[in-house]
């Protein structure tokens, strides 16, 4: 089928096969932050923007980003390498692999939390797993990343 | 002491976190085979028949690997230096099954799809056996988990007696 979307900001017109996914597309025009982790809609590694809004790319259908704006870790490069930056320091970027979808669901997180708890911030990010680190690293980069944002 | 006490922060972390195509999918050839392998439902089993034929006719196949196509050396799994710890106990493909998931068939083709279809149609005939399910039984059950005659252990202090179902012991 005939399609229609914007990723990144760019547009993208293509025939595509009915069962596409989204992770899949992404990865074939070189959209390489978007990871396979377990395809099975549990880890949270695909993640991707639809219209803002985090999705799973890995159970999402191309067909059902037509007309709509998907945005990747590389169209955030400036507030992913601020927020990186503070995952790096904590060394919480170990194998790296999950890095990227976790990256996209903590950037959704503070344009939808307000001053979130430590509660409210594991609850929101209860679908990104990372086998090396016990999250730990993560939970004190978001936390610095959080105050440091706030001060701005 | 320029180092001591002070994080520092992996020269990799920032290609990491920003995502770049760091990893081996990201930077394989766009035309590279997919490979899968074809798994056992059973946990202890022998390949009677395995029929590749059908399979190998789906357009898109390059190659399909049973335990008839295999270097019939046994190796482990293990990665530790020379000599090995663990027994030499596993083939790349093996007529006997020994765990759910054992590999019996590898399938390379030019797309997802027409492997997953091979896979559908590869026939095995498995000659089904009572497993040992329980680890704690294992240790001198009447099943005999490897029966075969080149097992191998590199350093035999370790313990090993595949007669018993023991890899180890003190």
């Amino acid at each position: 089928m005939q399609i229609k979307l914007w990723v990144n900001n760019k547009v993208f017109e293509d025939d595509i096969a009915v069962d596409t996914l989204l992770i899949d597309y992404l990865r074939s025009k070189g959209f390489y932050s978007v990871k396979r982790g377990c395809e099975t809609a549990n880890c949270g590694l695909c993640t991707v923007h639809l219209e803002g809004k985090p999705v799973l790319s890995c159970s999402t259908l191309v067909m059902k980003a037509n007309g709509l704006h998907v945005t990747t870790l590389e169209g955030m490069q400036e507030e992913v390498e601020e927020f990186g930056t503070f995952l790096a320091d904590e060394g919480a970027e170990q194998c790296g692999f999950c890095s990227p979808g976790f990256i996209m669901n903590v950037l959704a997180m503070k344009k939808e939390l307000v001053n979130p708890t430590e509660l409210e911030i594991k609850q929101y990010l209860s679908g990104n797993l990372c086998r090396c680190t016990g999250y730990m690293g993560q939970l004190r980069a978001i936390k610095k990343y959080l105050e440091i944002a706030k001060e701005d | 002491m320029k180092f001591v006490n002070k994080a520092i922060r992996k020269k990799d972390a920032m290609a990491l976190v920003t995502g770049k195509p760091v990893y081996t999918d990201d930077i394989a050839p766009s035309n590279c085979l997919i490979v899968k392998v074809l798994r056992s439902p059973y946990a202890h089993a022998l390949i009677e028949e395995i029929n590749t034929t059908i399979a190998s006719k789906v357009p898109g196949i390059e190659c399909i690997l049973t335990y008839k196509d295999v270097p019939q050396s046994r190796f482990t799994t293990a990665g530790q230096t020379y000599p090995e710890l663990s027994p030499y106990d596993r083939l790349i493909l093996d007529k006997k099954i020994r765990c759910v998931g054992d590999p019996v068939a590898i399938v390379a083709g030019t797309d997802e799809k027409c492997v997953d279809k091979a896979l559908k149609v590869i026939k095995v005939k498995y000659g089904v056996f009572e497993a040992v399910l329980d680890f704690r039984k294992a240790k001198d059950n009447k099943i005999i988990v490897h029966q075969e005659e080149d097992f191998k252990a590199l350093v035999p202090s370790i313990g090993v007696d595949a007669k018993r179902n023991i890899c180890a012991c003190e």
